[in-house]
């Protein structure tokens, strides 16, 4: 460029023309060196750039890399926690199930510790009751058989005045007793005699109705007839539905079966109170007993009270629950129910209509092996 | 506010082309003077001070004028601003923060609304803490300026007045902005690279180490095209500058800092600006060669606030210069061209000034434009 710039100064031109000529070379001289420059810095800058997108693109491949490993580890370990879980979930729902055959356990022992000095209790009262009331009960014929003699005498000494005609030693005809009115007394002693008599009857039911229900036999397997058990409990809770409820009882001839008796009461009586209560006034409670499948006995108890709603049916069964007001329930008395039937092999099912009622079967089996 | 533009490489050529520009009678108060290293500044700023005029200076690593862009040379911008509507403020310390708090002190207590440029040495400074003494002060204060340079010989740089020079202090030209018409803005135009990195040692500006590897043999394995880099700063400068690392500090601005030394023993770079420890930061890359219509665009917006300047202040950073090379002239022409008044400018080690939707920061790789006007 110098050289050129020398050869345009050496010519002989028009000065104005050489000064055009210089200032194109330095035009020319600035865009070749932008050019030169430009081309350098590309080369120099795609180098750079280069280097930095590899480094990138290798540090992203690493921890593409790293991410993928620890992807993996936390897979192994989600694994291994899930695998721990379940085995937690697991051993959760055994302490579960055990938790609620403890409680239910603890209940029972509870309950038949309380059944067992209600029945000491009930079973003394009984034996207490029972030596008097036979004491009744068996001086009635004889007092009666006396009366009768009595009445003999007096009717003897009454027509003896009459023959005679000394009714003036006894303050004349109009101071004694007219026949009509000691046939009247006589009829009056007569009725009474009898209602002592049934009224030591029916408590000699309710004692026999004690004794039965208060077995002190509740640790050992008997063979028991579940239609006695029925009609001691219905005795035991006559006065909570005389009057006003209708027992419609259904009991067949069926065997003894083998059971804790005292147990088996204590069923009899929580599903017979429940359809009790559930009768609001008047109503009908139909109980029945039958013979399955040759092995088996069935009680059922229907009522027509209030029926269970079908959102509480499933849970009927649970510990503590109970639809009565607080400190009126305990919500025991069926899952205890539940626990006992189970433990006699056998099984409890409800069938319920709101407004209509509720029916409980229960099936036992006639023979097992209880321990 | 008339300016007139000179140069020249020694006191006598200046004192020939000053009385060429007052021959009309044209009477400067103020001279802004960018001179290179090499330059003899006592002499010429004795000469001003003759004349009565003052003298806002600064070293260079490469001066601009209008379009033009010189080397080892003294570039001056001769200013009849009224005396009463700017003052010069010069103060050295160790205390860089207490300098710019006293500086804009003294601008509040001067003006009720003032605005500062200022200049400060490019080695020795922590710019940061300038701008924290004048905004802790009061943030509401426009501050523009750049950093001294010594034409990337690493060995001092220095800031001057009429009877002041330091190596260590700073100069703020302290504008009454209810008479001058002040506006600035700094633009970048350098593009992120690669992925994430993270600073995990270092102090102050120096940066020991990246991703636990030494920032030396970071930026070598990266960037080194030429020579060894053990030897000089200036072949360190011409490798590493133009390759910045951004960050976005904590004030939310993301700038970039440009490596300007080696300390070759520990392999740690020196940036012309803090990066604290524990810093994300990236690479990034030269702009490509559209930024001089870029930054030109972005300068315009300028123009609305200041239809008519009177004169136009450049704060260019020297890797700029680097990377636009023979074109870094055609950008200051660009934008001078905006209002077409007299530019003057010099190649600095760092930028002071507002990028856009950012606060006033310190910035490297940027060009820093101050636009004057008298009311």
């Amino acid at each position: 460029m110098e050289q050129l710039k020398k050869l345009i100064q050496a010519l002989d031109i028009d000065a104005e023309i050489k000064a055009q000529l210089l200032e194109q070379v330095k035009v020319a001289q600035k865009n070749i060196a932008v050019v030169d420059f430009k081309f350098h810095r590309t080369v120099i800058d795609k180098a750079a750039i280069t280097n930095v997108l590899n480094a990138s693109i290798e540090e992203i491949e690493k921890q593409k890399k790293n991410i993928e490993m620890a992807k993996n580890e936390i897979n192994e370990n989600m694994i291994i926690l899930d695998k721990q879980k379940n085995e937690i979930e697991e051993k959760n729902t055994e302490l579960n199930i055990v938790l609620t055959n403890l409680k239910e356990t603890q209940q029972q022992l509870v309950q038949s510790e309380k059944m067992a000095s209600l029945g000491q209790l009930t079973a003394g009262v009984a034996h207490e009751i029972n030596n008097p009331i036979n004491f009744v009960s068996a001086n009635i014929k004889p007092l009666k058989d006396d009366l009768n003699d009595l009445v003999g005498y007096i009717n003897f000494y009454r027509n003896t005045i009459k023959e005679k005609g000394l009714e003036d030693a006894f303050g004349g005809k109009e101071k004694l007793p007219d026949e009509q009115e000691i046939i009247m007394l006589f009829g009056e002693v007569d009725d009474l005699l009898r209602g002592i008599g049934e009224g030591a009857i029916r408590t000699a039911e309710i004692v026999k109705g004690l004794r039965n229900f208060s077995r002190l036999d509740q640790d050992a397997i008997k063979k028991a007839s579940i239609n006695e058990g029925i009609e001691s409990t219905l005795t035991l809770l006559h006065s909570s539905y005389k009057d006003r409820i209708d027992i419609v009882k259904d009991l067949k001839n069926i065997p003894e079966v083998d059971c804790f008796p005292g147990q088996i009461n204590q069923v009899l009586m929580n599903l017979l109170s429940n359809a009790i209560q559930a009768i609001q006034g008047v109503g009908k409670i139909f109980v029945s007993t039958e013979l399955v499948a040759g092995d088996k006995v069935c009680i059922t108890i229907r009522d027509t009270g209030a029926g269970i709603p079908e959102e509480i049916r499933t849970k009927i069964f649970d510990p503590f629950f109970t639809t009565k007001e607080v400190g009126k329930g305990t919500g025991l008395g069926l899952s205890i129910s539940y626990g006992i039937i189970q433990k006699h092999n056998g099984s409890i099912e409800v069938l319920s209509e709101t407004g209509v009622g509720s029916t409980f079967i229960i099936t036992l089996p006639i023979h097992q092996n209880l321990t | 506010m008339k300016a007139k533009n000179i140069y020249g490489e020694t006191v006598d050529e200046i004192k020939s082309k000053y009385a060429d520009a007052t021959i009309d009678g044209f009477a400067p108060t103020l001279a802004i003077v960018f001179s290179s290293i090499t330059q003899d500044r006592k002499p010429l700023a004795n000469f001003f001070d003759e004349q009565k005029i003052d003298v806002f200076g600064s070293t260079t690593a490469g001066e601009i004028l209008d379009d033009e862009v010189m080397e080892n040379n003294t570039v001056i911008m001769l200013l009849d601003i009224k005396k009463a509507h700017y003052k010069i403020f010069c103060e050295a310390s160790d205390d860089t923060y207490k300098v710019a708090s006293d500086m804009a002190k003294f601008a509040k207590a001067t003006f009720n609304d003032p605005s500062i440029v200022v200049v400060s040495s490019g080695l020795t400074i922590d710019a940061e803490q300038i701008i924290k003494g004048v905004q802790e002060f009061d943030k509401s204060i426009p501050l523009f300026g750049g950093l001294a340079a010594d034409d990337l010989t690493m060995k001092g740089s220095f800031v001057f007045s009429n009877n002041y020079e330091s190596a260590t202090g700073l100069i703020g030209l302290i504008l009454d902005n209810e008479k001058i018409n002040v506006k600035g803005l700094a633009t970048s135009g350098w593009d992120n690279i690669g992925i994430e990195k993270t600073i995990t040692k270092s102090v102050g500006n120096v940066v020991y180490s990246i991703d636990d590897e030494p920032a030396v043999d970071v930026f070598v394995k990266y960037f080194q095209f030429t020579e060894s880099v053990d030897n000089t700063a200036e072949i360190i400068a011409q490798n590493f500058a133009q390759y910045p690392l951004q960050l976005t500090k904590e004030n939310g601005n993301t700038v970039l800092r440009a490596p300007l030394m080696v300390d070759i023993e520990s392999r740690a770079l020196i940036f012309a600006g803090g990066i604290p420890q524990g810093s994300k930061v990236k690479f990034s890359v030269q702009p490509g060669f559209d930024l001089i219509e870029k930054t030109t665009e972005r300068v315009r917006v300028l123009k609305e606030g200041i239809p008519e300047a009177d004169a136009m202040i450049m704060f260019s950073c020297k890797a700029r210069h680097m990377a636009l090379g023979p074109m870094t002239g055609d950008e200051a022409g660009m934008i001078r061209g905006i209002w077409n008044k007299p530019l003057i400018g010099f190649f600095t080690y760092g930028e002071i000034g507002t990028a856009k939707g950012n606060t006033c920061d310190f910035h490297n790789e940027t060009c820093s434009m101050v636009i004057l006007e008298e009311k």
